[in-house]
């Protein structure tokens, strides 16, 4: 099946085609195209895994174009890493697309919906199959352009915190500063070795054939790409800002694939990372930071989306601290496949309940198990996965990452990663007793809810039971997914006193927080979080996030951007006009009148040329060397 | 002397003798609307000239003017840019009180103008080249006879170009003083190496002269005020027609004439390069005139290009060539969308444009996609033009990654002014919700340049590999 890899890619954007093109004022058989197109994207998908669990890897390639000795191509690598996010992706397009049918059930924009997850499958799947930085730059824009597309999606509705299109612009243009690092990291790299293929430039890289330098500071630049996409610290803002977009977006995009790219992207050139090792200190420190951060603000949020929002910047913390500290991509990409799973999982479990009770706010929820018992119950496994409860999947995944963090010396990062995992378990708990035990508000009990329908019940019956088993190819005593990411290393061999321990701790670290969820939040209804009567000064600091986002928008906004603006304004009229004028005086003294235009000045144009022609003079009489003659 | 091989320059010259004769013989009262359908058919029949010749090399007037690649492709850019001037135009001139017979005619001299310009191969030439071409854009911009800002961008236009062209002819005679001849490739053989400083003298002041042209910082300033008083089809004119000539030409005279220089020069373009486009991209921040806007975006472009020639191998000659190409198409889409605005409603401000994804989804689009090309976001042209452009430069390698850098900077930048417009016609309210509408002329031409806009993702390697088959850039002093 390896040669027929393409197709993986190819379906999405079919399918695509045909609902703009065919469909698009049916939208049952929008949404059916679509769904068929993924299936077959995922059938590929696992028969490549199969094949290459078996052995075979690919590099299938199609030249687009030559420029001098750059070639530009548009490629599928097929290696472990790839096979595994084919299928990562396209499982959870499916499910979500198929939830969507019940979720988008009656909404005007039903086909357009469709069609821009097709896009988005489309440009996901491309972008994990590039096999040369062009090719991943490009996608990695699509994706960009898709998820402002898909944020916005309901243009014209006020949103919960700003309009849709509004927090889809802020993505976009946020997003895009990381970007811009990345191009010039490309092109770093590019002006050292004249390639843009992935296995020429690791080959290269490893061989030691690169400055190591400036190694360093392409990867550092690689990363703020990543930075931006995965929404890590500074550029975490606009990730919370996204779920103004349909929860399967957000559950699809902004939690499963799109802002895992940029870990992604880390693991994919992590050659380059290993070869200018301080590069990893930087993915480290950012991603251990931006664990702690998140977590923190999640703790206090009465918006429950957000509080998942912030539980997935902090998750893709984790991920980035992993790939930081070990150097090697199993432990980053092990917790990226499972928090796939068990974050869309949570996600569309919270789309239930918004579907249901209409609203996303602490102060509305509560009591909703007794009527919705299966997103209830799915919701559950979603939360003990991602609280790090064995034997979910999601303990799994977070412990080798905690332990990686300790068996590389960074011991501050390991005991982090235990803080975070407390916190972790806190905040998701807090969310499931909130809205599931207890008691019906009081101003609700006029609202009668009930479970969703079974397309979006069944997505999420196999989500969960997927959050439970993906973790056990990746046990300590059997290993059996790092021994296929990274076959040539040495994995665990035996389990050591200390790995066990850390599992037993790490365990009771999350039980302790669940512990506590329950003592504050299951027993009773809260309308305002009770942190805010406790510790104000605190409360205040966390549900401002840290006051980033004022910071940004109150004063690097308004003061840099906007304040270099009227700077050039202020140039233009205080120094030219007053130039102008000042020679105008001066002029209009010797007897020769100036017009002055409506706009702009002549004289001062002509002046200027003029000048510029004279300096010059000047410049190459004194210093091109008057003895070379004429 | 193969006369086939100029048949595309006779063709526009008849065809603007016999428009002028026209619009002479016919009386005051008829309407001129003909001569445009007259005009398009004639240059249709020049593009088809042009294509026929693709690939032929040759002289004529001995050695006066060279056919090759670079010369035809250029051709090819100029005509194309005029077809989409004269259907811009068409609606547009509605508008105008008074004759409009001259507008048809000084388009074609003008275009005449540029195609002698990019195929000249001599000073004098080039001379004649760029004042017929410069001649005709004045009266041109003018040409809005009652409004006062056309006439003062006219007049300011006039004045200064005749300024840059008397600079550049001094520089020309130092040339030809010290030399002995006005022929580019003798120029380059009776230079040597011992180049002193009138030398470089008279080089910068060709500099100069050509830096107006192309609208290059500081030889920028009448770009914006020119852009906005001038009839906006002569603005989308000026902005791909005459900055691709005054590059066409540019890049032939430093390649050919002066590659001795290079160490020089390279220092003097490169400090250009990054003075234009951060200039360029900073003025164009806080600017509300959409057509100011496009301006310093024009201005900013010109820094981009000018990478091109700095990185003085083949790969920037043809990353010069295919990125005007892109320029092209999205320069006209977004101008073409102006006019559509500004027949529909009369403005020109960009808070105008509030909500017109709502008045009319066609036209926003067709703006965004077009802006998006020129911010450069992958996969459009404008993309691929500015990483062609940056390849080359890295291939020439040394501090041109700085400037490529410095590149990538301000295409960030770039994409704050643009995405504020995209943002403006998509989030805001509109003030006035009525429909807006736009001719089914200048729906064509948008479909038109949209596709240019999407070309490089289909015809990519067809179009460079006709790029790099340049003859030009197959001289032995490249390699």
């Amino acid at each position: 099946m390896v040669p027929y890899a393409w197709l993986i890619t190819a379906m999405p954007f079919i399918a695509f085609l045909i609902i703009i093109g065919v469909t698009y004022r049916r939208p049952l058989a929008s949404a059916l195209v679509a769904i068929t197109c993924t299936a077959v994207s995922l059938m590929v998908s696992l028969s490549v895994l199969v094949a290459v669990i078996g052995g075979q890897t690919a590099e299938l390639s199609l030249k687009w174009a030559e420029i001098s000795s750059f070639k530009l191509e548009l490629g599928v690598l097929v290696d472990p890493m790839s096979a595994v996010m084919f299928v990562v992706v396209s499982t959870i397009t499916l499910l979500v697309q198929i939830y969507s049918i019940g979720y988008m059930h009656g909404d005007p924009g039903f086909s357009r919906f469709f069609s821009f997850l097709s896009l988005f499958a489309f440009s996901m799947l491309g972008l994990v199959s590039a096999n040369n930085f062009l090719q991943i730059f490009m996608f990695w824009e699509l994706v960009g352009l898709c998820s402002y597309l898909l944020i916005g999606f309901w243009y014209d509705q006020p949103g919960v915190a700003l309009p849709p299109p509004a927090a889809g612009m802020r993505a976009f243009i946020v997003t895009r500063i990381g970007d811009v690092g990345f191009l010039i990291g490309i092109l770093l790299l590019a002006s050292a070795i004249p390639t843009l293929n992935f296995n020429e430039i690791f080959a290269a890289a490893e061989a030691g054939k690169l400055n190591t330098t400036l190694l360093t500071i392409a990867a550092v630049l690689i990363f703020t790409g990543a930075v931006g996409k995965s929404a890590q610290f500074p550029l975490h803002v606009w990730l919370p800002d996204a779920m103004e977009g349909p929860t399967p977006v957000s559950a699809l995009i902004h939690a499963a694939t799109m802002v895992a790219a940029g870990v992604y992207l880390v693991a994919r050139t992590m050659a380059i990372f290993a070869a200018g090792p301080d590069s990893l200190l930087v993915v480290a420190y950012i991603g251990g930071f931006t664990a702690f951060l998140a977590a923190s603000i999640g703790l206090v949020m009465t918006d429950f989306k957000r509080v998942i929002a912030y539980s997935t910047i902090s998750q893709l913390g984790y991920m980035m601290m992993a790939l930081g500290v070990s150097g090697a991509v199993t432990a980053g990409m092990f917790h990226l496949t499972t928090h796939a799973f068990f974050k869309a999982l949570l996600f569309l479990a919270i789309g239930s309940v918004i579907h249901a009770a209409h609203s996303q706010e602490m102060r509305d929820l509560g009591g909703l198990g007794k009527d919705m018992k299966i997103t209830s119950l799915t919701f559950l496994v979603g939360s003990l996965a991602l609280a790090g409860i064995p034997p979910f999947s999601g303990f799994w995944s977070k412990d080798e990452i905690v332990h990686a963090a300790f068996a590389s010396g960074k011991v501050g990062l390991g005991f982090l990663g235990l803080i975070v995992a407390f916190m972790t378990s806190f905040y998701i708990f807090r969310v499931y007793f909130a809205t599931f035990w207890g008691e019906r508000p009081a101003h609700q009990h006029g609202h009668h809810v009930h479970e969703s329908p079974p397309t979006m019940t069944v997505p999420l019956i196999i989500l969960a039971v997927l959050a439970v088993v993906v973790g056990w190819v990746g046990t300590p005593w059997a290993n059996y997914f790092a021994a296929f990411l990274s076959p040539g290393e040495h994995h665990g061999g035996g389990v050591e006193g200390f790995t066990v321990m850390l599992m037993l701790v790490s365990t009771l670290i999350a039980l302790a927080g669940i512990l506590l969820a329950w003592a504050i939040y299951g027993r009773r209804h809260y309308d305002i979080e009770p942190l805010a009567e406790k510790s104000p000064g605190l409360y205040a600091f966390l549900s401002k996030k840290w006051f980033i986002e004022n910071f940004y928008y109150g004063v690097i906004v308004p003061y840099g951007a906007v304040g270099l603006a009227r700077l050039c304004a202020w140039f233009d009229r205080a120094i030219i006009d007053g130039l102008v004028n000042g020679i105008a005086g001066v002029v209009g003294g010797i007897g020769v009148s100036l017009r002055r235009f409506q706009t702009g000045y002549l004289q001062f144009y002509a002046l200027i040329f003029f000048a510029v022609v004279v300096i010059a003079a000047v410049y190459l009489t004194l210093f091109t060397g008057l003895s070379a003659g004429i | 002397m193969d006369w086939w091989l100029l048949s595309p320059e006779i063709i526009v010259a008849t065809l603007a003798l016999v428009l002028l004769i026209l619009d002479f013989l016919l009386p005051a009262g008829v309407d001129r609307k003909k001569m445009g359908v007259f005009a398009l058919i004639g240059l249709l029949a020049a593009l088809l000239a042009t294509l026929d010749i693709a690939g032929s090399k040759g002289q004529l007037f001995g050695g006066l003017l060279a056919v090759d690649n670079l010369s035809l492709f250029f051709k090819i850019i100029f005509i194309l840019a005029a077809i989409c001037v004269f259907l811009l135009a068409h609606d547009y001139l509605e508008k105008v009180p008074g004759h409009r017979g001259e507008f048809y005619w000084l388009t074609l001299t003008a275009l005449l103008g540029m195609m002698i310009t990019a195929a000249s191969s001599e000073l004098i030439t080039i001379y004649i080249g760029i004042e017929l071409m410069s001649l005709s854009f004045y009266p041109l911009v003018g040409c809005l006879k009652k409004n006062k800002a056309s006439t003062e961008a006219a007049l300011k236009y006039f004045i200064l170009g005749s300024f840059a062209i008397a600079v550049w002819l001094y520089g020309a005679a130092i040339l030809y003083g010290l030399t002995g001849t006005t022929d580019l490739a003798k120029i380059a053989a009776g230079l040597g190496k011992e180049a002193g400083p009138l030398m470089y003298f008279g080089l910068f002041l060709l500099l100069a002269g050509f830096g107006f042209k192309m609208g290059l910082v500081p030889f920028h300033m009448w770009v914006p005020d020119t852009y906005e008083g001038a009839p906006t089809p002569v603005t989308a004119y000026l902005a791909v027609g005459s900055k691709a000539a005054g590059f066409a030409v540019f890049l032939r005279l430093m390649f050919t004439a002066f590659p001795a220089l290079y160490a020089r020069w390279m220092v003097w373009l490169g400090i250009l390069a990054v003075l234009t486009m951060t200039w360029g991209n900073i003025a164009a921040l806080r600017q509300s005139n959409i057509k100011r806007l496009l301006a310093y975006s024009a201005i900013a472009h010109a820094g981009y290009t000018l990478i091109g020639v700095i990185s003085f191998n083949a790969t920037g000659a043809a990353a010069i060539m295919f990125y005007l190409f892109g320029y092209l198409f999205a320069n006209l889409g977004a101008f073409a969308v102006v006019i559509a605005f500004a027949n529909a409603t009369g403005s020109e401000h960009i808070a105008d444009y509030a909500g017109l994804r709502w008045r009319n989804p066609f036209l926003a689009f067709c703006l965004a996609l077009c802006l998006l090309s020129l911010a450069g976001i992958p996969p459009l042209t404008g993309f691929f033009g500015k990483l062609y452009l940056f390849l080359g430069a890295l291939e020439r390698g040394g501090w041109l990654l700085t400037l490529v850098i410095i590149a990538a900077i301000n295409s960030a930048i770039s994409l704050f002014y643009y995405v504020n417009v995209i943002r403006t016609m998509y989030l805001l309210p509109p003030k006035d919700t009525g429909e807006l509408k736009s001719s089914p002329l200048l729906n064509f031409t948008l479909v038109v340049t949209v596709a240019g806009v999407l070309l490089a993702l289909f015809y990519f390697q067809p179009l460079i590999g006709a790029l790099q088959a340049n003859d030009l850039m197959s001289a032995a002093w490249l390699k």
